[in-house]
């Protein structure tokens, strides 16, 4: 028996096809967003605590914004084999997206003492914020990946699906976080 | 010819994250000083938004167009 | 020894073994720092599952390819192991036909032991009053039975999907094949969580798990939650797979409208699993995190609502049912114009009503809820969208039907199993109208009527094409012809039985016989229809028995099957039994449509002579 370990299939081109599954569990994903987005509304309705810090939500939302700025520029630099650059931008990537998880720790700290998880607006909000830096969290480890050594040898040979892939996870993120924070900060 | 290809999508990046900031500011604002029926505004705004990161920053486009 | 150190399933129950350990170990820990007792039977066997989980993985070499790409290590070209043959079934394989085959083989093991369970449970229920059972044994068996065949069918149909469309779309494998053996590894460790939850204390909330008695049932409860969230991801990422695998891997010249049906079928069952999955994972998991941690998502004390859970479940247990059935109405479609030698009937409206059955399926959620005090408001706008699923799959029907119509039909037993699958959906399909209605709804809500329609949609949609699509993808399969004297025994059984079983359940439901109790008021009379549908269960039971010797004894000394023993010709049937590793080493050239039968000078597919059998097509 022939076992296929890796389908080089001469008539299709691979980063298309990595490109649709990726997209597709990007999809899948934002339903979990949606389905937490759907509790929030059907248990709380718009209700939201005075003690809800907006200025603090609205300051790690640009945060995100930048973040999500330098890993498009990352993404370019190494689509146009600037590696030098690439390492750069996703680095402050990384950097901004930590910013953003210490900004979620201290609206944590703030909620523990306003609005615990066993309270309405506190489990909507402990579980939304939860979920998001969850996938914050993995997006950091995985932009983490793609700067190791073994990377680099394949930006030099013009590949770049593994950065494209981790850059788009990483504005999924931002994308989930667009809505979410009207969601938990604005809405009234 | 290829750096200056590089520079002019950098800038464009450039362009959309200000785009999108102040989009964020007018949300804040929009949030914080109507109290009430603000949310047709808002999820207007976060769906432009979104849109915006999906089309500029993901190439949601490479889908269905054949090659760049 | 290092022959069975060789085997990933041996690496990986050992790394698992101690991964969960360890996960244990670090959750006493943990509670030990915070202050409060080290033993948590929730939190501990939750973080040793999950650390646990991810070991075994680890073990079976499940990263393996993932960790060499991201580390830059060259590709390895074919692991060229000196291993027999059988092994590879039990180790971390890539090729979608093994992965076909594992997927199945788990799927039966599964409907073992559920079906045992459920047989056990009627044996309580044949007549009134408690004979050997306590209400919750009772209880835990019929949930697990729910739940445990649900997860059956899932498998199955992962299994018939990977090892079929990859062929029948002319690629080489799936779109991810290391993604695809992932989906398939994390099965077994949930499988073996469906057979803790038994002696973890069982759960007695039926297979819906509704809260607030999920969140306050023993630790069954979470071993369930656990396994099930588990498929749900191996259910996911198959979609992914899937989707991908037809989207941008069919041969030159295979056309949306030159896709088989079951491809189509795959299709809308794919999309619904990729998108509705994620709810009912979000709804246990918020039962997993209500049970473990101070969050109150259904504690109206806590700021929860009840009905949220139902809501959150039913957004995907609803489509679910078409997740199950659509691959099976696919079969059908595949089975019927082979055996009556006539193109399918309306091709274009049955690849589309696959859609549209997808489609308005995702929309009627709420008509499980009629009873369950949600939004009054709701109750007519669901009971419109319910009403209207019908017609999609009344074209199916309406289909199979024409296509028979004066076709030269021959009854082998793919055929017969067909025709059960027909009368038996379209018993479901008929009583089901009116349990979307409200006001008859609201009156055989929780009985045995209800039971027994899906009983019928899922025999119908799923159990009866599954045994359909075992007979007639065995040959191509395992090279073997199954014995047909003893599938005509298993079919004959097996139809009689179910009848016997359900017809009576609608007589007892509109009697007043209730769903989920152990026990009923002897003065209902209802006792002789009781113990009736318990035999016919047991007859189902016996049907199986001779099924698995017919698949034992066949595997073992079968007639050979030639490449194409019905005559089909869709592209599956034109290599080898069972085909080659790679299926088409050259691309086949699709240049018609694959329903063509009896239509002089249609073809459906070149396959270039080194490519397979180099047999002629049939006509
Ligand atoms: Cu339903």
């Amino acid at each position: 028996m022939n076992m296929v370990t890796s389908i080089t299939t001469d008539w299709e081109d691979r980063g298309a096809i990595n490109r649709v599954g990726l997209w597709l569990f990007i999809l899948s994903d934002s339903f979990l967003f949606i389905a937490i987005i759907f509790t929030r509304f059907y248990l709380q309705g718009v209700q939201r605590p005075s003690e809800l810090n907006q200025l603090l939500g609205f300051v790690i939302s640009v945060v995100l914004l930048l973040s999500s700025l330098f890993a498009y520029r990352g993404e370019t630099a190494a689509a146009y084999g600037d590696i030098r650059r690439f390492r750069y931008n996703i680095l402050a990537t990384i950097g901004l997206g930590s910013l953003f998880l210490v900004g979620v720790g201290v609206e944590w700290a703030e909620g523990f003492r306003f609005f615990p998880p066993s309270t309405g607006f506190g489990t909507v909000f402990f579980t939304l914020t939860g979920f998001h830096a969850f996938h914050v969290f993995t997006g950091i480890l995985g932009l983490l990946l793609i700067l190791l050594p073994g990377q680099k040898k394949r930006l030099g040979e013009g590949s770049y699906w593994g950065v494209e892939a981790m850059v788009k996870y990483w504005h999924f993120v931002d994308v989930a976080w667009v809505f979410i924070f009207p969601t938990l900060y604005l809405v009234s | 010819m290829h750096s200056r290809h590089l520079e002019v999508k950098l800038r464009l990046g450039f362009k959309v994250f200000a785009t999108l900031t102040a989009l964020k500011i007018i949300e804040y604002v929009v949030g914080t000083s109507i109290n009430r029926g603000a949310w047709p505004y808002l999820s207007m705004m976060a769906v432009v938004g979104a849109w915006a990161i999906l089309h500029y920053f993901m190439h949601i486009p490479q889908l269905w167009r054949r090659k760049e | 020894m290092s022959t069975i150190w060789k085997l990933g399933v041996i690496r990986g129950i050992v790394f698992g073994l101690v991964g969960t350990v360890a996960g244990m170990a670090i959750t006493m820990l943990l509670r030990t720092a915070l202050g409060l007792s080290a033993w948590n039977s929730g939190q501990a066997t939750a973080l040793g599952s999950f650390v646990g989980l991810i070991a075994y993985l680890g073990g079976l070499g499940a990263f393996n390819g993932w960790v060499g790409w991201v580390l830059g290590w060259p590709e390895k070209e074919h692991d060229a192991t000196e291993l027999p043959n059988w092994t590879r079934y039990f180790g971390f394989h890539t090729n979608h036909k093994t992965i076909g085959v594992q997927y199945m083989v788990t799927s039966l093991l599964v409907i073992i032991v559920a079906g045992i369970y459920q047989l056990i449970a009627r044996l309580e229920t044949a007549q009134p009053g408690l004979q050997f059972m306590t209400p919750r044994t009772y209880n835990s068996l019929i949930s697990l039975h729910g739940i445990m065949m649900l997860g059956a069918v899932l498998l199955g149909i992962s299994g018939m999907i990977n090892y079929l469309v990859p062929l029948m779309i002319g690629a080489r494998d799936m779109a991810f094949p290391r993604l695809n053996a992932l989906s398939y590894w994390v099965t077994p460790p949930s499988v073996l969580f469906f057979l803790f939850s038994l002696p973890a204390g069982g759960f007695d909330t039926g297979w819906t798990a509704y809260a607030p008695l999920s969140v306050r049932a023993p630790l069954g409860m979470q071993f369930m939650l656990l396994a099930f969230y588990l498929v749900g991801w191996s259910s996911i990422l198959g979609s992914v797979n899937f989707l991908t695998t037809i989207f941008k891997l069919r041969a030159p010249g295979m056309g949306l409208f030159r896709m088989p049906i079951f491809v189509w079928a795959t299709l809308a069952t794919a999309f619904l699993q990729l998108i509705f999955t994620q709810f009912v994972g979000i709804a246990f998991l918020m039962v997993l995190l209500e049970r473990l941690t101070p969050l109150g998502f259904f504690d109206p004390n806590k700021g929860g609502n009840v009905i949220l859970y139902q809501h959150l479940f039913w957004i995907y247990s609803h489509p679910a049912v078409y997740i199950f059935v659509l691959p099976g109405l696919g079969v059908i479609s595949e089975v019927v114009p082979v055996f009556s030698r006539k193109p399918l009937f309306g091709y274009r409206a049955v690849a589309l009503s696959s859609l549209g059955i997808a489609l308005g399926g995702a929309l009627v959620w709420g008509h499980h809820m009629f009873a369950a005090g949600m939004e009054s408001w709701l109750r007519i706008p669901f009971m419109f969208t319910t009403l209207l699923v019908a017609v999609p799959t009344g074209v199916k029907i309406f289909s199979w039907l024409a296509t028979m119509w004066l076709g030269k039909i021959h009854l082998d037993t793919p055929m017969l199993f067909a025709l059960t699958a027909i009368v038996v959906f379209l018993i479901g399909g008929i009583t089901g109208v009116p349990n979307g209605i409200v006001p008859v709804d609201l009156y055989v809500h929780d009985t045995y009527w209800v039971t027994s329609h899906f009983h019928h949609t899922l025999f119908g949609g799923f159990v009866f094409p599954m045994m359909a699509a075992i007979y007639f993808w065995f040959p191509k399969v395992t090279g073997r012809l199954l014995n047909e004297r003893l599938g005509k025994v298993h079919w004959s059984v097996m139809t009689a039985g179910f009848f016997i079983t359900y017809e009576p359940m609608f007589w007892l439901g509109l009697n007043g016989m209730r769903r989920r109790i152990v026990d009923y008021d002897p003065a209902m009379g209802l006792g002789t229809m009781n113990l009736v549908t318990t035999i016919g269960g047991y007859l189902i039971a016996l049907s199986m028995l001779v099924f698995f010797i017919n698949l034992v004894a066949s595997l073992w000394r079968g007639a050979t099957a030639s490449a194409n023993p019905w005559r089909s010709r869709t592209l599956e049937w034109q290599v080898s039994s069972p085909p080659p590793g790679e299926n088409f080493p050259v691309p086949p050239r699709v240049v018609g449509s694959p329903y063509g039968y009896g239509i002089p000078g249609s073809v459906h597919v070149i396959v270039s002579p080194t490519g397979g059998s180099g047999e002629k097509q049939a006509t």
